[in-house]
């Protein structure tokens, strides 16, 4: 009897032994990096939590030899609040607006501030709301880009890519006259417009877009050619082909900063949240790149800081939309969107896109949050873009400059 | 050697100082800081167009070569920012092409005044030594603000709507004796001088004027096209000369050494136009107008005391003859376009011209006359739509043009001023592009066809792009086949119809 009970309690202490180890392995959600930590292939397990599962690969294989694995230098988280310059913006509009059935906002919206500052996570339309808050986030008055690209397809060599974007919002402008509403004759919400400046091939092939006030009315879109010698109207609704099957269609329009579709034109479900890791103020520079003889896709591996993210999922309406499903992991703080993860139609895994930020101080003393270093994957086809932004914020670009004459003007 | 420095060592030098503009490494000169403001880049390219003609025995040819061009050529451009209102631009061109066997015995389209065959020398289609082929286009730019600015210099401006033929595109000639004008719009075109505005408008609007003096070599200021084969005399022309007219239906005669040319003047001559373009819900249009010639000869007769009436090479006897005169009249051509994405997917483009004095021949060569031309486009354009699961790098993007022509008082005259074929009062003509890349553009593959009902004429071409990763994509190789059928010789592409070739371009870009 004696030995028996011995037995039992230490197989009793073994398996609760076992348990607990095993539960160490598995590592606490809780498990932050420190400062200066370097996380990698070696460590990425203990911090898998702080990535989307799809990401995880890059530090193992790079994503199956498309580049080297990561190796990330961790920094001390510093969150960058939304501009409180901004937030004052939307606070007449605490409790003013809902969403309908269709998800357009209800309530006469103008354009000023963000329609639902007073957002909880217990709102049953919480997700296409917030989607909403993010696509009416502050993210300039206007700004000027010079964008450098590093691109490889998997097995062949680094190619080059320099260009140039300007961008204006009409809606939500703080600082540049007229704000915080710029009436535009077509009555936009904002303007993009790119140019390529290398490689030499396709210098001054130019893009130029709006997206109205109104997300149901038809978008404007013009082309450049410099072959063509004129500004081509081009098709404005299909966003998320690539333009031109151009390197360029690795991350198409409704993928910039991880998701720049019309809101309106997708549904949304709220997964939860997670915090994730991202890159701020790296000091991979385009200036730094242009100096290195690179042979592979450089990346940002330095400054890397957890944030704490909601994770959505997007779905287009239009079941012709290349990506049954998009999910993004977007900064509660501030909602810029840190990474997102996109499937094709058949629902295999597609692309995957990196966000790096930088921070900079406006003329009110406030820090934005703008794009810095980003990767962007096609993993289907192997094909990886980094891209660096320069860019400069807030110089009264006019809603005239964003007009085909301006293309004509640039064009050569 | 000779006192002169042979014009091949000249050709030679001048291709190696373009060299000198490429570093291998890097394929281009980086941006280059001038001053505190100011930067200049350098870029072009070099490129090779060889090809065949896939008929053996072209028309009137002496003898079955099929070479169709072998044009080797390079272009660099200068890319000067002087400061944020001053711009400075320039695109040099070098070009060689080799004697062609098919045009033994062709005259030589370098000066219709003096007349001759085309020599084995290699010089007929060459570009190096004339500064008018040399110096394509130069221009100073002055952009004071955001609202104005002026390119002053020779240059190339385009108007229109149209992809794949000319309606609103009535700026410049062309030079058609090295290619097919409609298989190479933009590298056919002449440049002209001339000051060019661009306003903007309030309300999304701009203004654009245009002043443009025929400063250019005469042989430039008009299109420039090669000699076409002689029926009479069973003399070859150009490889890309159309057709001849050799019904013999009616006796007529153009001695070749009978031809006087009246070339447009310098300043009497003066083109320009203004455009007016505006956007309002959604749709941009506008209008324009432009005052010039007409850019291919219209003949004319000049009975007078001629001093050039030929009886052989070089001997000429005065009296009072008949011969022909090639003119350059003027005409005025209004124009409107419009274009607007739909509200389901696609975009319209549209556009017309109408010119009130179109300047014909009349039939039997009469003398010439003006009459009422409209000329009208209608296109549709599904970009970025046709995309498909199993091709998820591009979209297959196809484009429909019509195009009409409409001559009210059409029965008397005489088409392209030269053949015996009425032009039809109303004469339309279809066209589709359908295109799609690969792999992220590693590879491209496009068709356009286009036809014509009059002749039952058309042409039909199928191109393939290839662009490999070597030096960072700098090379790019396109293989163009362009097929070109009709009924006859003489009506709508029908006089293209033996031209049938195929060609390869290889580039590398710097």
């Amino acid at each position: 009897m004696k030995k028996t009970m011995k037995t039992i309690l230490i197989l009793f202490v073994l398996s609760i032994s076992v348990c607990f180890i095993s539960t160490s392995i598995t590592y606490s959600q809780d498990i932050l990096p420190q400062p200066g930590e370097v996380i990698n292939k070696n460590n990425i397990e203990k911090y898998a939590h702080l990535f989307p599962s799809e990401y995880i690969d890059g530090f193992l294989t790079g994503f199956d030899g498309l580049m080297k694995p990561f190796e990330i230098t961790v920094a001390e988280a510093r969150p960058t609040p939304m501009l409180t310059a901004y937030k004052a913006l939307a606070e007449k509009n605490r409790g003013k607006y809902d969403v309908d059935e269709d998800g357009m906002i209800t309530g006469g919206y103008d354009y000023i501030g963000m329609p639902f500052p007073d957002l909880e996570e217990s709102d049953p339309d919480f997700a296409t709301k917030l989607m909403w808050n993010y696509y009416y986030r502050y993210q300039q008055d206007d700004a000027h880009s010079t964008v450098t690209t590093f691109f490889k397809r998997r097995g062949e060599s680094l190619n080059y890519g320099l260009g140039e974007t300007w961008n204006i919002q009409f809606t939500n402008r703080l600082f540049c006259d007229p704000h915080p509403f710029y009436e535009t004759p077509n009555e936009v919400d904002n303007g993009t417009m790119y140019r390529m400046i290398k490689p030499e091939s396709s210098r001054n092939v130019m893009a130029l877009s709006y997206i109205s006030l109104d997300q149901t009315k038809v978008d404007e879109s013009y082309a450049y050619v410099p072959a063509l010698r004129r500004a081509l109207r081009g098709e404005a609704n299909q966003r998320s082909t690539p333009i031109g099957g151009t390197m360029a269609g690795v991350a198409t329009m409704d993928d910039r900063a991880g998701f720049s579709g019309k809101v309106f034109d997708f549904t949304y479900k709220y997964i939860g949240t997670q915090k994730v890791m991202a890159s701020y103020d790296s000091t991979i520079t385009a200036a730094k790149l242009n100096k290195m003889k690179l042979t592979d896709v450089p990346y940002h591996n330095d400054g890397w800081e957890v944030r704490d993210c909601y994770v959505i999922d997007i779905f287009a309406k239009d079941p012709r939309y290349p990506q049954s499903r998009k999910r993004v992991y977007m900064d509660k703080g501030n909602l810029n969107i840190l990474c997102a993860v996109m499937w094709d139609r058949a629902g295999e895994l597609w692309k995957y896109t990196d966000n790096g930020m930088n921070r900079v101080t406006l003329e009110n003393g406030e820090v934005l949050e703008v794009p810095g270093a980003g990767l962007q994957f096609e993993l289907q086809f192997g094909i990886v873009l980094f891209t660096y932004v320069d860019i400069e914020l807030n110089k009264g670009i006019k809603y005239e400059f964003f007009t085909p004459t301006t293309m004509l003007q640039l064009g050569r | 050697m000779g006192k002169a420095i042979p014009k091949t060592i000249l050709m030679l030098f001048f291709l190696g100082v373009v060299t000198l503009f490429i570093p291998m490494n890097s394929l281009a000169f980086n941006e280059i800081d001038v001053g505190e403001d100011g930067s200049v880049t350098f870029y072009g390219w070099f490129r090779n167009n060889f090809g065949v003609f896939t008929q053996d025995a072209q028309p009137y040819a002496l003898n079955e070569n099929d070479l169709a061009t072998n044009r080797t050529w390079a272009r660099a451009y200068m890319d000067l920012n002087v400061n944020d209102k001053i711009k400075v631009w320039t695109a040099v061109q070098f070009a060689y092409e080799p004697y062609y066997e098919i045009e033994n015995g062709a005259p030589s389209s370098l000066d219709p005044r003096k007349p001759g065959l085309i020599e084995h020398n290699a010089k007929e289609y060459s570009e190096y030594n004339n500064i008018n082929d040399v110096v394509r286009e130069a221009y100073i730019e002055w952009a004071p603000s955001l609202w104005h600015s002026i390119k002053v210099g020779r240059q190339i401006a385009i108007w229109g709507e149209a992809l794949t033929s000319r309606v609103g595109d009535v700026i410049h000639p062309d030079n058609s004796r090295f290619a097919f004008t409609f298989a190479n719009l933009e590298d056919t075109r002449i440049p002209s001088w001339m000051v060019r505005g661009i306003h903007r408008l309030p309300y999304n609007s701009s203004f654009e004027w245009i002043v443009s003096p025929n400063l250019v070599q005469k042989q430039y200021r008009v299109s420039y096209g090669p000699n076409f084969p002689d029926s009479t005399t069973l003399t070859p022309g150009g490889r890309f000369a159309p057709y001849p007219e050799d019904r013999g239906d009616i006796p007529y005669y153009v001695p070749l050494n009978g031809v006087k040319t009246e070339y447009p003047t310098v300043w009497g001559d003066m083109r320009g136009g203004i455009r007016v373009s505006t956007t309002l819900k959604g749709i941009n249009f506008g209008v324009s107008y432009f005052h010039t010639q007409e850019y291919f000869p219209i003949i004319d007769f000049d009975t007078k005391l001629s001093e050039y009436t030929p009886i052989a090479p070089g001997v000429y006897i005065p009296g009072f003859v008949d011969h022909y005169v090639l003119t350059y009249p003027d005409k005025d051509i209004l124009g409107v376009f419009a274009n607007m994405q739909l509200p389901w997917p696609g975009v319209i483009r549209a556009e017309a011209i109408y010119i009130p004095n179109q300047p014909f021949v009349r039939m039997y060569y009469n003398g010439p006359t003006t009459r009422d031309y409209v000329k009208y486009l209608i296109a549709y354009d599904l970009n970025s739509y046709l995309y498909f699961q199993w091709h998820k790098s591009a979209s297959f993007d196809i484009t429909f043009e019509h195009t009409a022509e409409w001559i009210p008082d059409n029965e008397d005259l005489m088409w392209q001023g030269y053949y015996h074929t009425t032009p039809k009062k109303y004469n339309p003509s279809f066209s589709m592009s359908i295109g799609t890349t690969w792999l992220f553009t590693k590879f491209g593959t496009s068709l356009i066809v286009g036809y014509q009902p009059w002749g039952k004429s058309g042409m039909i071409m199928p191109v393939l792009t290839y662009s490999p990763s070597w030096l960072k994509n700098a090379f790019s190789f396109e293989l163009k086949y362009v097929n070109v059928f009709g009924d006859n010789y003489y009506e709508g592409m029908g006089p293209m119809k033996h031209k049938d070739m195929i060609y390869l371009t290889t580039q590398f870009s710097w």
